[in-house]
């Protein structure tokens, strides 16, 4: 049996100037005792090899400048991945978007791999027309910790007020059009399977909001029985992962409440019922807990816009870290102090 | 300027010592006196950094050069060429050999791989396993119940964030499926700055760690934003930076084109950094990796990006150029600070400095990625 044995990927027999094994160990076997077999070398590679991918193995030359010779070649097994992983949402939820909408996101049903999403969302026009560098490149692709939700960013370039590319390109999505949002089935789940279907959905694009998240505007009804929810109208809608993160209901001495929290397709209404037990569990719903890095669809939190323009002070609020609203009326600011 | 031999990190036990993704890659700049190096390798998909003390090298000379290097990377690796994909470059102190962060496979055989290439211009996987490794998590660790759909966390939070109002104590949970990407990694006045921003808020963070790991939060965190024009302030998430000026400053491009400056004294504070935009460039034009260089006694900077050529700009215009007050035009000289297009240095994409009069890239060119050396010379 030779004894300089390589494998290597079959695209990595066209590696000019010497072949690059790939990395892993060679064991090998003397021959058995029975008449007709040699002896055996075993490769295990360092990586596990990609289902499907093809290798060859080869000799390699024993002197400088001395040719490879081919021996066989394998296929990896394919691993049966049926594809069992869909979309679950798209967002935003609603119909209309603002001009200066700063984020799509896609939830799926299942944990995806890193890595395979760049070159795999797009933007279309009317005409179905990907609409060139409207999002933002990936890498890096902002996925959540559970891998199961996908942020891409449009151009914050273009959208943002004041540089260059707003000025020369323009804003990536324009007031009177509708785009749509695509993620094709290519991107692979953690598995490494395809999705079973793509998704899309569609958008009208309206005025850009540049106007500051404000809590004093909410529309809230605090629950008068113990099974009514607190129901809270936003006016517009708000960044789903934000909601979900950034309001806490709390009782009378500040901790948590327990129970279910809801916010409707269209993001802008957000609906909390207690758990706690006892007849008189909404009285324990004191005070709403809004965390000021909760933002709307265009990046606008509740600290400033966006693009925070210095000469208009209503961009900006004051500094802190949270605002609570309680149900007597009040609005508290949180700062990152411990208050007096 | 000198910087302390960092001390090699130890074996933590309870910490996560297996990198899970590939990301950004940064040497501390001392070695040690037998010729080891501390390797900072960010693992995006975990939002840590890890600290690895890699073997002594005995030191190298020479430029390093890979033609090919897409198909010998992927060939060493064992897939094909689509499943390998640079996420980090640095080159070691001692020996100049180049380590790149790859990230390699798909789905459920996907792994991280850290391969060294010689002046030889040889290839070879490096075995992280057995090293000397600690670590820093730049998010908080989920609680036992990290389970979102629409269900409220019941307060149960065993890391509830107390704050008061009115003197009362609130305990605020945070929901734990917000996660931290690191973009960029850099060494400024002793410690780690890593940059990063959110899969959620649109926010840009800085964090000034300082090394070895002590295992508390990591440092000083501060959130960056730049001005456009005098008139506009934004976050700015970095994408990438590198100390400038002898270590008094920091450079950094954005995601949103413009190269800033800003002092290193600003990040020992706390707080806001107000970088000054030095220069925009243009539209549909991401910035990819910074690196700085030395010719003829001048320091200047390289900036590559997806679409622009290799620009080149000299330190001392970005010392002297003011923030860039004046509105946007279309006039070359409101995009800041002049630069010059090395149009004979096309493709060029992942950057490190080899040494102070050369620059390692890689650079696309017949269809492959190759790994090169440019003299300061050529720049």
């Amino acid at each position: 049996m030779p004894t300089q044995l390589a494998v290597v990927p079959l695209e990595g027999l066209a590696v000019r100037g010497g072949l690059v094994p790939t990395t892993g160990s060679w064991s090998r076997e003397q021959a058995r005792e029975r008449a007709g077999e040699g002896d055996t070398a075993c490769f295990t590679p360092r990586f596990p090899p990609v289902p499907g991918d093809v290798h060859a193995v080869v000799v390699l030359p024993t002197r400088p400048g001395g040719h490879w010779q081919e021996l066989t070649r394998a296929r990896v097994p394919t691993l049966s991945t049926v594809p069992s992983t869909h979309v679950v949402a798209v967002d935003p939820g609603c119909v209309q978007v603002p001009e200066n909408l700063l984020r799509f996101s896609v939830t799926f049903s299942a944990a995806m791999e890193e890595g395979s999403a760049a070159g795999r969302v797009h933007l279309r026009g009317a005409d179905g027309a990907d609409l060139p560098e409207t999002l933002l490149p990936m890498p890096p692709e902002l996925w959540d910790r559970a891998r199961r939700r996908l942020t891409v960013l449009l151009e914050p370039g273009r959208i943002k007020r004041g540089l260059q590319p707003h000025v020369q390109s323009g804003p990536p999505l324009l007031e009177g059009t509708s785009v749509t949002f695509v993620v094709d089935a290519g991107l692979r789940d953690a598995a490494g399977a395809e999705l079973i279907a793509g998704a899309e959905r569609s958008f009208l694009v309206a005025a850009p909001v540049r106007a500051r998240v404000d809590p004093a505007t909410w529309d809230v009804r605090w629950s008068a029985s113990g099974s009514d929810p607190l129901v809270v109208h936003f006016g517009r809608p708000l960044d789903r992962a934000l909601v979900h993160r950034c309001l806490q209901v709390l009782d009378g001495h500040g901790r948590p409440v327990p129970g279910r929290a809801s916010l409707d397709a269209a993001s802008e209404v957000w609906t909390f019922t207690s758990s706690a037990p006892g007849d008189e569990s909404h009285l324990k719903v004191r005070s709403l807990y809004v965390d000021s890095v909760l933002e709307d669809l265009a990046g606008n939190s509740v600290r400033r816009v966006f693009d925070r323009d210095l000469t208009r002070p209503q961009d900006a609020g004051p500094p802190v870290s949270a605002v609570v609203l309680t149900r007597d009326g009040r609005m508290l600011r949180v700062t990152s102090a411990p208050a007096v | 300027m000198s910087t302390p031999t960092p001390p090699a990190p130890t074996a933590s036990g309870s910490a996560p010592t297996a990198l899970q993704s590939a990301g950004p890659l940064l040497f501390a700049p001392d070695a040690s006196p037998a010729g080891g190096a501390v390797l900072f390798a960010a693992d995006v998909a975990a939002a840590t950094v890890f600290a690895f003390a890699l073997p002594p090298e005995l030191p190298g000379a020479g430029d390093v050069c890979v033609e090919q290097l897409g198909a010998k990377l992927a060939s060493l690796l064992g897939v094909g060429r689509e499943d390998v994909l640079i996420r980090g470059m640095a080159v070691h102190p001692v020996s100049r050999t180049v380590h790149l962060s790859i990230a390699r496979g798909r789905g459920a055989a996907a792994a991280p791989a850290l391969v060294r290439a010689g002046a030889d211009g040889s290839l070879a996987v490096v075995e992280l396993d057995d090293l000397p490794v600690s670590s820093v998590a730049l998010d908080d660790a989920p609680t036992a119940e990290d389970e979102r759909q629409d269900v409220w966390l019941d307060g149960a939070d065993d890391a509830p964030q107390v704050v008061q109002i009115h003197g009362v104590d609130l305990q605020v949970s945070r929901v734990p499926l917000r996660r931290s990407t690191i973009t960029g990694l850099a060494w400024v006045d002793g410690a780690l700055l890593v940059a990063g921003t959110s899969n959620e808020e649109f926010t840009s963070r800085l964090r000034r760690v300082p090394y070895p790991f002590d295992g508390s939060a990591p440092g000083t965190s501060v959130e960056v934003f730049h001005v456009d024009h005098g008139r506009y302030e934004t976050e700015a998430p970095i994408r990438s930076l590198i100390p400038f000026d002898g270590g008094t400053g920091v450079l950094a491009t954005y995601t949103c084109t413009p190269v800033v400056h800003f002092p290193v004294a600003d990040l020992r504070d706390g707080g806001l950094v107000r970088g000054r935009t030095v220069a925009e460039l243009g539209p549909m034009n991401q910035p990819f990796s910074l690196v700085s260089y030395e010719r003829d006694g001048e320091e200047f900077l390289l900036v590559s990006g997806t679409r622009h050529p290799l620009l080149k700009i000299p330190a001392s215009s970005i010392a002297g150029q003011a923030p860039l007050t004046a509105p946007p035009t279309e006039d070359p000289q409101s995009l800041g600070v002049p630069r010059e297009s090395l149009e004979e240095h096309p493709g060029i994409t992942w950057m490190a400095s080899l040494d102070r009069g050369h620059v390692v890239v890689v650079q696309e060119e017949g269809g492959d990625l190759n790994l090169r050396t440019l003299a300061a010379a050529a720049l």
